[in-house]
Parts: structure tokens; sequence; C-alpha cells
């Protein structure tokens, strides 16, 4: 506990770090209350008689070509960021760390084959690996699930190609790590009090990887964010008519270029949102793990 | 990493992405209006599929006009109803116009014309379509990747490795001038901002890093569109003819790996700055600008060009949306068109092709690196 308060003495200290904590804090409040606070419930209704309309009182940020109100739109779009850039990161930091430990702590032929796995993923340019993922997953999946009843929700082949793309870096990340943890001497303590190997790797090593898997993580929501918008705008992500930031960008296409406030609005979204990441997740790092800086 | 395994996995990882996409991907390929005639061609031709020989059993053949019912017994179950099957009776190999079917008893096959005669037949072998073994697919796809056969385009029914050749050179002059752009960015801005620390211009550069490095490319490109192509009518929108083409998309894709230069220069560049040989440097009466331009920079280029190489990938990626916002006609908007026809060959030599490129050049990095950097080789010498 006084750690904890110590560490928040530091952290309202860091300029960068409590900037990134409000716009985060600001989005999440936006996403959770997005039913509440928008000012239009036509997300997906259209109505052309206001199609196009620049900013005003009404439509604050104007309306794009079916009529449909922007700030409405760019407030339910958060829920789609925001979800896909944790589940992203909780898929890949789950999975990444699991194979690190493994490779790390068990070394022969464990390590062998999981970094020549990770080795390969990461020969993938990270974007070229999600799009092809979520090209063949994508529509298939989504079919075959929902033919064995299974329910799903549409950014789920989103989900599971960000995520697939981005396991390997967190792998290679941990497994650095507990190579040179597992010989500090309070590991050498628990094996010889006669602590088994899944004990040793998940209560004494896995702790210790907690400050750089946070900094990491806070940095690599960023890029799932920004990946996930990406995809939609190519088409891949949640379809249309559910607003995505990206797919805002590219539903529409021929007004996009004429009717300014249409691509503005979405686009400022996305950079503040990842913004907002890199900035907490550059402070975090500067106070948890001074020799990751500038890295 | 050794070149040949990782090219492999990266092969092998290509190939089962497309082999292990969900429900039938030579159905979602061919489209709704395919037939199952022209499925089970494909799939055969792309070695999803192969014929294989089923056993011997005993036929009844009930004549009814021209045509009539075969029925049959002691086949395997892996037959089932909708096989396309080819009966083989005596030494002829008999036709069926239909599919099989399947009942309580066993299969039967309606004969649209036949002048075989009714009453017992010995069928002594059937043709019947399984899934290839995924093993001997890989065989078979990378044989043919190794000879240079990537496969038909199902669009343009022309070779997929013709269709890449063609959007090469579009693509490397793209990364190429992107990747100029980047350098001289990060170069100018890093030694700017390292130079003068804690000053107007390394916040202001701080702020670029930051900004490029959150925006999404296909946002930035859409904006530099609006304001440099329509609103002022200097740049062309889209396509690629000529140089003046080439520079939004190039500014577009090269900004964000500018921005990260930006950073690691400045502070490699810190680093060095602080060191006891340019103090010396410094202190022989060398004016400023020699000991920052000859002596500095040049020992903290070497984070500087590895950064480069690695962030060529990233480049590699970003071009596949660059292209698409831009209609440059490069390998990444050729991939993007090909995944919205479900034209899987094409996407997957796309992505093959990418990711070779994007090994030979980290590869040549680690090599670049090695003769860069002479602390590697004094250690070698125990210095």
């Amino acid at each position: 506990m006084e750690e904890l308060r110590e560490f928040w003495r530091r952290f309202r200290r860091n300029t960068t770090a409590m900037i990134g904590l409000l716009i985060v804090v600001f989005l999440a409040i936006i996403a959770l209350t997005a039913p509440l606070t928008a000012p239009w419930d036509a997300v997906k209704s259209q109505n052309l008689m206001v199609a196009l309309q620049p900013p005003s009182l009404d439509h604050p940020f104007g309306t794009d070509h079916l009529g449909r109100d922007m700030l409405t739109r760019i407030l339910y779009g958060s829920q789609i960021s925001l979800l896909v850039g944790f589940l992203v990161t909780a898929m890949g930091m789950v999975l990444g760390t699991l194979l690190g430990l493994l490779a790390g702590y068990l070394g022969g032929w464990w390590d062998r084959s999981i970094s020549r796995f990770t080795d390969i993923m990461l020969a993938f340019p990270f974007l070229l690996l999600a799009i092809a993922v979520s090209a063949t997953l994508g529509e298939g999946l989504l079919n075959e699930l929902e033919r064995l009843g299974i329910p799903t929700f549409s950014t789920l082949p989103v989900v599971l190609a960000l995520g697939i793309a981005s396991f390997p870096s967190y792998t290679r990340l941990v497994r650095g790590c507990v190579l040179s943890i597992k010989e500090e001497q309070f590991v050498d303590a628990a094996r010889a009090l006669g602590a088994g190997k899944r004990r040793i790797m998940l209560r004494h090593i896995l702790p210790n990887l907690g400050g750089t898997l946070l900094v990491f993580g806070t940095l690599r929501i960023s890029t799932a964010i920004l990946a996930e918008s990406g995809l939609s705008y190519l088409g891949l992500g949640a379809k249309p008519p559910e607003p995505t930031w990206g797919n805002m960008l590219s539903d529409g296409r021929e007004y996009i270029l004429f009717y300014p406030w249409i691509p503005l609005f979405p686009g400022l979204a996305i950079l503040v949102t990842v913004l907002g990441f890199n900035f907490l997740g550059d402070g975090l790092r500067d106070l948890l793990d001074p020799h990751m800086k500038d890295s | 990493m050794e070149l040949i395994p990782t090219l492999l996995g990266v092969s092998l990882i290509t190939f089962l992405m497309l082999r292990f996409t969900p429900g039938d991907p030579v159905k979602m390929m061919l489209g709704p209006e395919a037939t199952q005639e022209g499925i089970d061609a494909k799939s055969v031709e792309l070695g999803f599929k192969k014929y294989v020989r089923g056993e011997g059993s005993s036929a009844t053949l009930e004549r009814d006009g021209a045509g009539g019912l075969l029925r049959t017994t002691g086949h395997s179950d892996s037959i089932t109803s909708g096989t396309k099957v080819t009966l083989h009776i005596g030494a002829a190999i008999h036709p069926v116009g239909g599919l099989a079917q399947r009942d309580g008893t066993g299969l039967y096959f309606l004969l649209a014309k036949t002048d075989l005669e009714a009453g017992p037949h010995t069928v002594s072998a059937n043709r019947e379509l399984v899934k290839q073994n995924v093993i001997l697919h890989y065989l078979q796809w990378l044989g043919g990747v190794l000879r240079g056969d990537l496969g038909t385009s199902l669009t343009s029914k022309r070779p997929v490795w013709d269709e890449i050749r063609d959007r090469m050179p579009a693509t490397i002059e793209l990364a190429v001038a992107s990747m100029v752009f980047a350098v001289i960015t990060g170069l100018i801005v890093g030694v700017l901002s390292a130079v003068y620390p804690r000053s107007l211009i390394d916040s202001a550069s701080r702020l670029f890093v930051f900004v490029f490095l959150a925006m999404p490319s296909f946002w930035l490109g859409l904006e530099l569109i609006i304001l440099f192509s329509r609103k002022l009518p200097w740049f062309p929108p889209a396509g690629r003819d000529g140089i003046m083409s080439l520079v939004l998309p190039a500014i577009t894709l090269g900004v964000g790996t500018g921005a990260f230069l930006c950073r690691i220069l400045r502070s490699s560049m810190l680093q060095v700055l602080n060191l006891d040989y340019i103090r010396t440097a410094r202190a022989k009466g060398l004016d400023g600008k020699r000991v920052i331009l000859k002596h500095a920079l040049k020992n903290a280029m070497i984070p500087f060009v590895t950064v480069a190489g690695i962030s060529l990938g990233a480049l590699l990626g970003g071009a596949v949306i660059v292209e698409t916002v831009f209609a440059w006609p490069g390998i990444g908007k050729l991939m993007v068109d090909s995944i919205g026809e479900r034209n899987f060959p094409v996407t997957m030599g796309c992505v093959l092709v990418l990711a070779t490129i994007f090994v030979l050049v980290n590869m040549a990095v680690d090599m670049l690196y090695v003769l860069l950097d002479p602390r590697i080789r004094l250690d070698g010498g125990g210095a």
C-alpha cells in the first residue's frame, strides 16, 4: 500500500504520464457513456435530408454522406477502438508471456522450438501479417462459428488477427527478461527450498516481469488501435454500418475528399487516442524501467 | 538467424494461413455462382483435394428406359452423398452423370444414359475426392514456389508471379523514396534537437515525433490529398505518373519512420556528444559544426542505420495501406484488391514476396552492422 502511494506520488510529478492517463480515462468514460452522451441516436439509420452538412450546433462534427451525425458515430467508434485495443493486448500478452516463460526458464528443446517459431513470426512485417490473417480468417470464421451456433461479435476476426500478429514480440521480450532473472539469487533460493518449475515461473519470475509488461503492454495498445483503424480502413474490420474510426474514413470514399470535416474528426480521434496511450506508456517507462528508455 | 530455415518457416506460415482458412477456401474464392464441378476441379488444381481409388464392390443396375439406377454395396463410408465418382466397370471407365447418393443400404447412382444391361455388375474401382494430406499439400505448393510458380490469378488468369513482378518497381520506388524522405527528416530534426537540447527546437521536434508516430498513415494521406491536391493543385491525388505523383505517397509512408529515426538519432547523438573524444576535439580547437558533423554524427550513425533497416518492415506493411490511399499500382495495392476479390493465390503470393524482401533486407542490415561497428572487430582481436 505504501509502495503504491509512493508510486502515485512519483507518477503525478511526471507530466507525460499524467497527460496520457487523463486522455485514457477521458476516452474510457466516453466509450462507457456513449449511449447516454451521444446527441443523436442515429448511429446506423440514414437521413438523406441532412446529408453532408458542415459542423453546426445541431451536428457539432457535421454529418456524413448518409446524413448520420459524425459526433455520435465517433463516440460509438471509441467503444470498438478501445475494446479491440484491450482484447488484442490481453491476448498477445497472455500467449506471448506464457511462451516466453517456457522458452526462457526451461531452455533446451523448449527454447529452441519456441524461439525459432517466434523468429519466423517476426520475419513478417506486423501489419502485413495482421492483414493476411484477417483476410483469410475474416468472413469464413464468422460463418463457421455462426453455423456451429457459437456467439460471435463483428470484431472477433480483427482481434484474433492482431493478437496472432502481436504475441511474438511479447515472447521475445519476456524470454530475454527471464534469462536474466533466473540467474538471480532469489530464484536459486526458491529452487533450494524445493519449489517446482511451475511455481518458480508463476510465483517468483512472473511478478518480476510486471513493470516491463505494463510498460510494453501500454505502448502496444496504441499499436493495436492504430492497426485496427488501418484494417477497418481497408474493409477488413467491423463492417459498415457499424461505426469504427477506420471505416468512417473509407465509407463513402467519393465524398471524403470534398467534405473535409468527414475525414478530419475520425482521424483526430485516432491520433488523440494513440497519443494518450503513447504518453502513458512513455511516462510509465520513465518511472518503472529506466533501462528501456529510448530503446 | 539462418536464412534458409527462416524463409522455409515464412513459406510454411503463409501456406497454413491459406490451407486453414475457415470454411471452404476454394468455395470462397470462386464465389456463390461456382458449380460443384468447378470447385472440385479448382480444389484439385490447388492441391486441397485429390482423387483416390476406392475399393471394389458389387453393383446392381435397374434399367428404366435409357437411364437407370445403379445400386452398389460394400463401399467405405468415406464416399458420402454428393461425392463426384467415376465408376470403373470391367475395363472401361464409366462416367456418372449425377453425384453419388447414400441411403441406409449403400450408395446409388442415377445414370442419365447407359448401354449397360440391367442386372448385377462388378464395379472394380471408384474414384473419390478426398482432402489432401497437409504435408503433401505443402510440399506440392512449396515445390511450385521454388520453381517460381506461385499459382494463377483467379481474376486475370495470369501467373501470380507475373502480376507481382509487374507491380514490383512501383513498390520499390515508393519504399526507396519514403526511406530517403525518412532518413533526411530523421537526420535534420534529430541532429538539431541533439545539438540544442531543451531548446524550442528540441521541444518542437519532440512534438513532431509524438504526433507523427501516433498518426494513422491513411488519414495523413487523405489530409495531404485534400490540402495539396484539391485546395492547392500541386500534386496529383492518385496514380503513378512521374516524380510529382511520388511526393505525397512517399511523405505519407515515410514520415512515421522519420519521426522514429529522429528519436533514435537524438538519444545516440546526446550520448556521443558527452564522450571524452568529442571534448578533446573541441579542446583541440575544431569548430563546433565540424565536430558535430564529422566526429559525433559518424559515431551516432550505427543505431540509426540499424533502425532504418528494421523500419523497412513497417514501411513494407504500411505500403499496403498507403498504396491503397493513393491508388499507387504496387504490390500492396495488388494485395488489397486481391483480398476484396478473394483472389487468395495473389494475396498469398504478395505476402510471401513482401515477407521475403523483409527477411533479405534484415540480413543485409545485420551484415552492414558488423561492417560499421569497429568494436565488433576490436573485441575479436582481444583489445
